[in-house]
């Protein structure tokens, strides 16, 4: 038997019922309101580890050319020529770019490496994604921020499917393993939008390119209690 | 100036978007003659003054080229035109709906070099890929906005008005608008900037102008999505006033009847 695709795992949780009441949503935004200064802007890289302001790498081109992938098939748009199609799209999407221009400097070893690293992974996504409806409203790599109190929470989500007004569900695709950093990382997108919107989505998903693996969470409040308890600064509550 | 902040949950959302319990101004024949006479005295170079003139204190624009990002919002916004008035089901049947209708344009000659059909004609299948799910996600955002306010909203397009006899032409942006016209709303990228008020102005004085005659709206709502935010303005004529006083200004600087502000800068630098 096929282990389920994460389409399937948010076909399953759909008709779940948001596990939060309003109530619950007020408590976790006044907890961030109470935090102390000094304002500081905090990033998913903060919260995970992954990656870093310092210049590009060929780990970040490799999230990036997924990620443009994601975006491709968000829109029905199933590749065959993975490596190739992810390369134009981050050329036509992002032409000047640190990336773009960083990846025009690689060497032929270093392309061959990326070549074989993102073959891979893309069949892993192609696999594993599974085709998402149209009717699920979704759209990928969407950004977002949150100004709460000191803090404003930025963040980008490879994908986000539903609404606000019927229940929204976050995908979170890596390019690493999916490990308790990563699950760091889905709640923190967790609590984002729910600052952001007022209303905490329905679940948080994750794929991993690397290993096929995918898991799917309920966001509860003490998920959200937890990703405030796991910002930079913030001991556990 | 007196904005109104909004969180973007349901509730304020539904605050900002509500039905305004005052009327927009009206602009009467006397008052439009005047902005035109004020617009006349400094020249009739042509000129396109828009909100974004006004948040870079007439700053030039820099000659216009067509990105992927620059198309999510022309397309979106037709995109959620056709969802909202229910002529298409989901927001990806519409986008790929436009994209073809630009396709189509483009394949039968009848776009012009430098349009948006003639662009998109000229990306390689997987950037119209990319064009499309850029303006999927623009689009979801608007329909996601007309479904949760209590207004009733119809997706817009942007108002332009050409001001007689002085080559001067005001493009106010809008992408929802209530039906009865009373609140119009801009949808933005990234977080609002510390001008965002006065662009905002600018676009609902250009509406009210354009009414003339008649009451224009009575509320205009910028919303960030991205930044979860709406900044509400209410019309009153010291806010009209003030805006077309902002926009006659930055008419002013494009014509070259006075150096921009930046450049003032720049010389005392």
């Amino acid at each position: 038997m096929t282990s389920p695709t994460v389409t399937d795992l948010l076909r399953a949780a759909r008709h779940d019922d948001a596990t939060m009441s309003g109530e619950q949503i007020l408590q976790i935004r006044d907890v961030v309101e109470g935090l102390p200064g000094p304002c500081r802007t905090i990033f998913p890289r903060d919260i995970d580890g992954y990656g870093g302001p310092s210049g590009p790498s060929l780990a970040m081109l490799r999230g990036a050319l997924i990620t443009q992938l994601v975006r491709l098939r968000s829109v029905g748009l199933h590749s065959t020529h993975a490596v190739r199609d992810a390369i134009d799209a981050l050329e036509s999407y992002d032409g000047e770019g640190d990336l773009v221009e960083f990846l025009r400097h690689l060497s032929a070893d270093e392309r061959a490496r990326l070549h074989a690293d993102l073959s891979s992974h893309s069949q892993v996504l192609a696999e594993r994604l599974g085709h998402i409806p149209d009717g699920w409203r979704p759209r990928a790599a969407v950004r977002s921020a949150a100004r709460v109190g000191y803090l404003t929470l930025r963040d980008v989500n490879d994908l986000v499917v539903g609404t606000v007004a019927t229940g929204l569900a976050l995908v979170d695709v890596t390019t690493a393993e999916l490990d308790e950093r990563f699950e760091r990382r889905l709640r923190y997108h967790a609590l984002v939008e729910t600052l952001r919107s007022g209303v905490a989505p329905t679940c948080v998903a994750g794929l991993s390119t690397a290993t096929g693996d995918s898991a799917l969470y309920p966001v509860t409040h003490e998920s959200l209690r937890l990703a405030v308890s796991e910002l930079p600064g913030v001991g556990p509550s | 100036m007196n904005l109104i902040s909004y969180r973007l949950d349901t509730a304020e959302l539904m605050a900002a978007t509500g039905e305004p319990t005052h009327e927009g101004v009206v602009i009467d024949d006397a008052r439009f003659a005047a902005i035109i006479e004020s617009h006349r005295r400094h020249g009739t170079t042509p000129r396109r003054v828009d909100a974004w003139t006004i948040e870079q204190a007439g700053t030039p624009p820099t000659p216009f080229v067509w990105s992927v990002r620059k198309t999510r919002r022309t397309l979106g916004n037709a995109a959620a035109s056709l969802v909202i008035s229910g002529r298409q089901r989901t927001v990806a049947a519409a986008v790929r709906s436009e994209m073809g209708r630009h396709l189509e344009l483009a394949a039968r000659g009848w776009a012009n070099r430098g349009t948006l059909s003639w662009w998109i004609a000229e990306q390689s299948p997987v950037a119209q890929g990319i064009i499309t799910a850029e303006a999927v996600a623009w689009a979801s955002d608007i329909c996601d906005l007309a479904e949760r306010s209590l207004a009733r909203f119809t997706a817009s397009s942007d108002l332009y008005l050409d001001l007689p006899t002085c080559r001067t032409s005001w493009r106010a942006r809008r992408d929802l608008l209530t039906e009865d016209g009373s609140v119009m709303v801009r949808v933005r990228g990234g977080a609002p900037s510390s001008t965002a008020g006065a662009g905002l102005r600018a676009d609902l004085a250009m509406a009210t102008v354009a009414a003339r005659g008649e009451a224009g709206p009575a509320r205009i709502v910028g919303i960030w999505p991205q930044a979860g935010m709406a900044l509400a303005l209410n019309s009153d004529e010291i806010t009209i006033a003030a805006g077309i006083r902002d926009l006659t200004a930055a008419s002013k600087v494009l014509a070259g009847a006075v150096g921009s502000p930046r450049e003032g800068e720049r010389q005392l630098a």
